[in-house]
């Protein structure tokens, strides 16, 4: 069975004429199913949980990166085949799945190509696909058990990626991003913006090195927790474990993914 | 001096394509262990393994057991260091420790404080009796 989950703006009048398109061409492609709506009372957790114990095998998102990005964090638990009908035509996530438009995603989705990939987690709870962002250099990060990373005072930024922070940035670049199934996680440093020479492109990333597991701490200098933002979403405090996750996610994925 | 540091990139892309960057503004502690060629530029104190190149930058200190398939080196180190291939010491560089590598090239300037072994590396052969202890270790452990 086919559920597709409504998020809550997608059910503003503005939408309306699209979803109905979507619903016809899911129905030309035998591909209809179950629909959700979320709203303050059903949040995406508990649907999800109800969809698949009714049987779903494939669930779709339908709605913007931050719909898919909080759909994630639930549905990595689950063993199933995860879609995307983006809304927003400027969606990252579809870019990175291949989706070029909203008619192209229906198709894609009724081909039902599955790519299985490498998942973050947080503190054994919280799934993340892109990466973990850590603001400053108060911390210091243990890496699998074997080294301690301690940043200098010049660092601004910490990026704990398995694809890579996709949302940041005017466009999307496929430079930035990381291989989700290499079996690490990468760690990148970046520098505090230095006045650049004319002409010349800088970059500030100091510091890129592979692990599996990070336990993260604050430094002896500081006693407030430091924030951990995925998709701009603080979702943990320090002290915090990062590791990818034993199983993988199945996405639904377009021919031109970059991955 | 921009053709040596060109060369050096050359040999890393020669290897995999995969670098580890270690930047000015860290400092690790600890064994490091890795797959990919390793370019340093910071501060490492500890164990330093990898099959593939290790670039240490000039800015770099590291007081650390090295492994390395090739080592090139602009920078300090403090500590012994094996290597299966070739060492390349800058006019920059600097050596307390001792060295076992295949082939050495020293720049004028460089310093190397330490024994230097140079030529084919023997690895141990399993012979009756190691591989007996070696079962044994196993067991044990």
């Amino acid at each position: 069975m086919y559920f597709y989950l409504y998020d809550t703006f997608v059910q503003e009048q503005k939408h309306e004429v699209e979803l109905i398109s979507i619903e016809h061409k899911l129905i030309d492609f035998g591909i209809n199913g179950k629909i959700g709506k979320l709203s303050v009372l059903k949040n995406i957790e508990q649907m999800t949980k109800t969809a698949v114990l009714e049987g779903a095998h494939t669930i779709v998102i339908v709605g913007n990166d931050k719909t898919f990005s909080r759909a994630l964090k639930t549905l990595a638990n689950e063993d199933v085949a995860i879609g995307y009908l983006p809304l927003d035509p400027k969606s990252r996530y579809a870019q990175i799945l291949g989706i070029n438009d909203l008619s192209t995603a229906v198709e894609i989705i009724s081909k039902r190509v599955i790519k299985k990939i490498d998942i973050g987690w947080i503190n054994n709870t919280i799934y993340f696909l892109t990466s973990v962002e850590i603001l400053g250099n108060d911390v210091v990060i243990e890496c699998d058990k074997k080294f301690k990373i301690i940043p200098e005072k010049d660092i601004s930024k910490i990026s704990i990626c398995n694809f890579g922070n996709i949302l940041e940035g005017k466009e999307l670049l496929k430079n930035n991003l990381c291989d989700p199934n290499d079996g690490n996680l990468q760690i990148n440093f970046y520098k505090k913006n230095s006045k650049g020479v004319m002409f010349k492109k800088i970059t500030n990333k100091d510091t890129a090195l592979p692990a599996k597991k990070l336990f993260l701490t604050n430094k002896g200098e500081t006693d407030n927790q430091i924030s951990l933002e995925v998709d701009g979403e603080i979702v943990a405090k320090t002290p915090a474990t990062v590791e990818l996750a034993h199983k993988k996610i199945n996405l639904i994925v377009g021919r031109e993914r970059m991955f | 001096m921009f053709k040596k540091e060109e060369n050096q990139h050359k040999n890393m892309s020669e290897n995999t394509g995969k670098v580890t960057q270690i930047g000015s503004s860290v400092k690790i502690e600890g064994d490091f262990i890795s797959e990919e060629n390793v370019q340093i530029e910071g501060a490492f104190i500890g164990t330093l393994k990898t099959k593939q190149d290790l670039i240490v930058k000039d800015q770099a200190v590291l007081e650390a057991e090295i492994q390395a398939g090739n080592l090139f080196l602009s920078g300090k180190i403090k500590g012994n260091v094996t290597v299966k291939g070739r060492i390349e010491l800058t006019a920059s560089a600097e050596i307390t420790g001792d060295i076992i590598c295949q082939s050495i090239s020293i720049e004028t300037g460089a310093k190397l404080n330490g024994k230097c072994i140079s030529g084919k590396i023997e690895t141990p052969k399993e012979t009756p009796e190691n591989e007996n202890l070696s079962k044994r270790e196993k067991r044990n452990s």
